[in-house]
């Protein structure tokens, strides 16, 4: 585990967490509950933890820039009943 | 005939009947129906593994598989798993220690003989979608395949470890990764570009997974550890995608050929961890599908990990390898037992103790022997370590923090631990619970055998009242 940070989904409204080091990434995040990806800008409201602790070299083992990113084309989205 | 599910659920049926429930209703498990049963079922104090007839697949549409869930969620089915009847814990973690060191080689098959060849999809045929892959808890990223995956490096042989894998779309997954085995696979791989063939192994006897959770070290052959465990040769049988670079069990209802593919990644997350939390989204590795090969109508099966009952008894597999390893520091250990929700951060070892600093060691031993041991009890032989209440007498009555609490800084610890403020490391801590040698400690109050044995409770007390079957049984 490491440091977190709440977002909330721009398209349902409901909040999710994700590692801090997505914070400071180009990446699009992807909401567990209706399952659109998005970028943090695009959310209403983003909690940062107090304080950040560690570097963005993690267990993925490499920082952004020497990877891909892979994004489904056609994500699940999960639709209610 | 070979151990598989289907005998497994076959033995349940026949010797436990109920140790298996059936469900014929229509259930959608990628919207939670299926979890959602399990958990009324457990609040209701009842563990029996479920057998889903009609399921719904990603599509919404019912599928050819059926779905087995809960298959270690009691001590009757990890009797089961392992041929044995009324036994203790104690003895089936003995009897898993006795079949991981026995060991069992291998049997590769041809092709023709293999129930998981019985069907195959290739390349673009390959349609993960097809499944009724479980959503388990309401936060999770997405359906996830909560299974064993077999990896192999030639320098170490074959490894089988349970991994996350969370639906992405029909032909890839993401992948979550500790860093232990199969992440050191991968790393040798991704240093020269390649990626690391992988098979997910959906369905196979309980012994098989069982023998997926052992500690043993990186160049322990997991198959032949399985072979043990299982108590027979695990069958294996030539991969399509890899050829016998990557032997997969011919037994399994359905595997995924695949590989972890180098410098990628996606985000991947929350998920229900068997901590009780959700893990976060994070970025984590991608698994592209190149093949998948299962039984006609074949049975999906995954672990639901986050409830205790079912990890409690997966959990048999880490008492047993730190019973094994403790052991050699320690050899008067008893048991080892891994305490509550959350299970494997809280350790408790029961030993004789015969000198001084002696549990420090056995202590020490258990968080360097896993990543995830972090508050550890060291109690007297007196003590049932599985016990909580007794447990936390010998706490309360042996122990004088300023003397016997040891504080460790800085040991690896696991990415799963809700309450780390590092990626890996944490701090851990030893209660030594035993009564201090060498000095008079006061004495454990008692009846006097003579009376015990004398008065007999049937005498004064009718067995009417004795047998009261809705009496409580406990006092709290």
């Amino acid at each position: 585990m490491t440091l977190i940070f709440y977002v909330d989904c721009p398209e349902c409204e409901k909040d999710f967490y994700c590692d801090i080091e997505l914070y400071h990434m180009d990446v699009e995040l992807h909401c567990p509950y209706c399952g659109l990806y998005f970028k943090k800008e695009a959310s209403a409201r983003v909690g940062r933890p107090l304080k950040e602790s560690h570097d963005l070299v993690t267990t993925t083992g490499r920082s952004q820039e020497s990877f891909k990113i892979y994004k489904p084309a056609h994500p699940l989205r999960l639709k209610k009943d | 005939m070979a151990k598989d599910l289907r005998t497994f659920l076959a033995q349940l049926s026949r010797d436990y009947p109920n140790e298996l429930v059936t469900v014929d209703n229509e259930v959608d498990p990628g919207r939670f129906e299926a979890t959602a049963i399990l958990t009324e079922l457990y609040e209701r104090h009842k563990y029996p593994a479920v057998l889903f007839t009609r399921v719904k697949n990603l599509k919404g549409e019912v599928s050819s598989a059926q779905l087995a869930l809960g298959l270690f969620s009691s001590h009757a089915k990890a009797e089961a798993t392992l041929d044995m009847k009324g036994v203790s814990r104690l003895e089936l973690i003995e009897e898993y220690v006795r079949r991981e060191q026995a060991g069992c080689r291998p049997e590769v098959i041809a092709k023709k003989g293999a129930p998981v060849k019985q069907v195959i999809y290739r390349d673009r045929e390959v349609d993960l979608s097809l499944f009724p892959i479980v959503r388990h808890c309401e936060m999770d990223g997405n359906p996830y395949i909560d299974t064993a995956v077999v990896s192999y490096d030639p320098r170490y042989g074959y490894n089988a470890a349970f991994q996350r894998m969370m639906y992405l779309d029909e032909n890839h997954t993401a992948i979550h990764m500790s860093p232990r085995h199969t992440w050191t696979y991968f790393q040798a791989r991704e240093q020269q570009g390649e990626p690391l063939p992988i098979a997910v192994v959906i369905g196979h006897h309980p012994a098989f997974y069982f023998g997926s959770l052992t500690m043993a070290p990186m160049d322990a052959d997991e198959y032949e550890i399985i072979g043990g465990m299982l108590a027979e040769p695990l069958r294996v049988v030539a991969s399509e995608t890899y050829g016998e670079e990557l032997l997969v069990p011919a037994d399994a209802e359905i595997i995924l050929e695949g590989e972890i593919v180098p410098n990628v990644r996606t985000v991947e997350g929350p998920f229900m961890e068997w901590t009780g939390y959700y893990g976060p989204q994070r970025l984590r590795w991608v698994v592209e599908i190149k093949a998948i090969t299962h039984r006609r109508d074949p049975i999906y099966s995954c672990s639901f990990g986050h409830q205790t009952s079912e990890c409690n008894y997966l959990n048999l597999a880490t008492e047993a390898g730190l019973l094994a390893d403790l052991r050699r520091v320690a050899p008067t250990t008893k048991a080892v037992a891994c305490m509550g929700r959350g299970y494997r951060f809280n350790v408790v070892i029961s030993m004789k103790k015969r000198m001084e600093g002696e549990p420090v060691s056995a202590a020490l031993a258990a968080l360097a022997a896993t990543d995830y041991a972090k508050n550890v009890i060291v109690v007297d032989d007196d003590i049932d370590p599985w016990n909580l209440a007794d447990v936390m007498w010998a706490v309360g009555m042996r122990v004088q923090p300023e003397r016997d609490v040891t504080i460790i800084k800085g040991k690896k610890g696991s990415t799963l631990d809700p309450s780390s403020t590092h990626e890996l490391a944490t701090s851990a801590m030893i209660i030594d619970a035993t009564v201090p040698l060498g000095q008079p400690f006061q004495r454990v109050v008692n009846i006097p055998d003579w009376v015990e044995q004398r008065v007999k409770l049937e005498d004064y007390i009718s067995a009417d009242w004795l047998n009261k079957a809705d009496y409580p049984g406990t006092l709290v």
